[in-house]
């Protein structure tokens, strides 16, 4: 950083759920194992550079199906990514994006047991931001 | 503006939502106007042996001043946590970590 005048911003929650396919009948049979979300912030000022920290997370496994049996499953992989559009530095918009990923092995389609559905996930993730201030003009 | 970095371990263990909390500076001699935190990493895992998930939390508060035993004394910046790792039952004793880092914002 050069010295500029900084900013430490608080983001508005992502909440966050992943897409849920349904039958004919609106029977939800397959979820997504991620969801994700995109929001564009505007300061009063234009800003030289940025960074996002995440400040905390929550996800859940969502068993629309039959939520009195298995609302738990196997974790395989847990996933945050946190990221900010670089084309927007220089002007007064961040745009952030936030991926939450929550797979077991059933995410394999072709390891799939005969009655094995991927189940979709909801929660939220917090973050800051810091900001750099561009110097102002003149 | 100026920054001041602080890390902090907030520690956890138990069943059911874990809340943790530290000090991270001193109110009168910090000279922070006000302060935020982000997570640096963190662990969540079961005391006894492997189950499934049904959600996992981690977060931390943005740090606030208390009293540094919370009744009554010098005012403290404290810095406060969340961590849960729960199965369908939440019967599950866990234990783990959240790293914290503090940006004490100075005038």
């Amino acid at each position: 950083m050069s010295g500029n005048e900084l900013g430490l911003l608080s983001v508005p929650r992502f909440e966050l759920e992943s897409q849920n396919y349904t039958d004919a009948d609106g029977d939800v049979i397959q979820g997504e194992i991620a969801a994700g979300a995109t929001t564009i912030l505007t300061l009063d000022r234009p800003y030289q550079h940025a960074a996002v920290l995440l400040k905390g997370f929550q996800v859940a496994y969502h068993y629309p199906w039959d939520s009195s049996y298995k609302a738990d499953a196997h974790v395989r992989e847990l996933r945050i990514k946190l990221d900010l559009d670089e084309e927007d530095f220089g002007g007064h918009d961040v745009t952030l994006s936030v991926r939450l990923t929550l797979e077991d092995h059933q995410s394999d389609l072709d390891k799939q047991s005969a009655d094995g559905r991927i189940m979709p996930i909801e929660g939220w993730v917090d973050a800051v931001l810091l900001v750099e201030y561009r110097e102002p003009d003149g | 503006m100026t920054l001041d970095f602080v890390e902090t371990t907030l520690e956890f263990e138990g069943q059911g939502r874990q809340t943790a909390q530290n000090i991270v500076g001193n109110v009168e001699t910090s000279g922070w106007v006000t302060a935020e935190a982000a997570i640096k990493g963190f662990e969540a895992k079961y005391t006894d042996t492997d189950h499934h998930v049904k959600k996992i939390q981690a977060s931390v508060d943005t740090p606030f001043q208390a009293p540094k035993n919370f009744t009554s004394g010098p005012l403290a910046w404290w810095v406060k946590g969340y961590l849960h790792i729960r199965d369908k039952n939440d019967d599950d004793k866990f234990k783990g970590w959240i790293k914290v880092q503090v940006i004490g914002v100075k005038e």
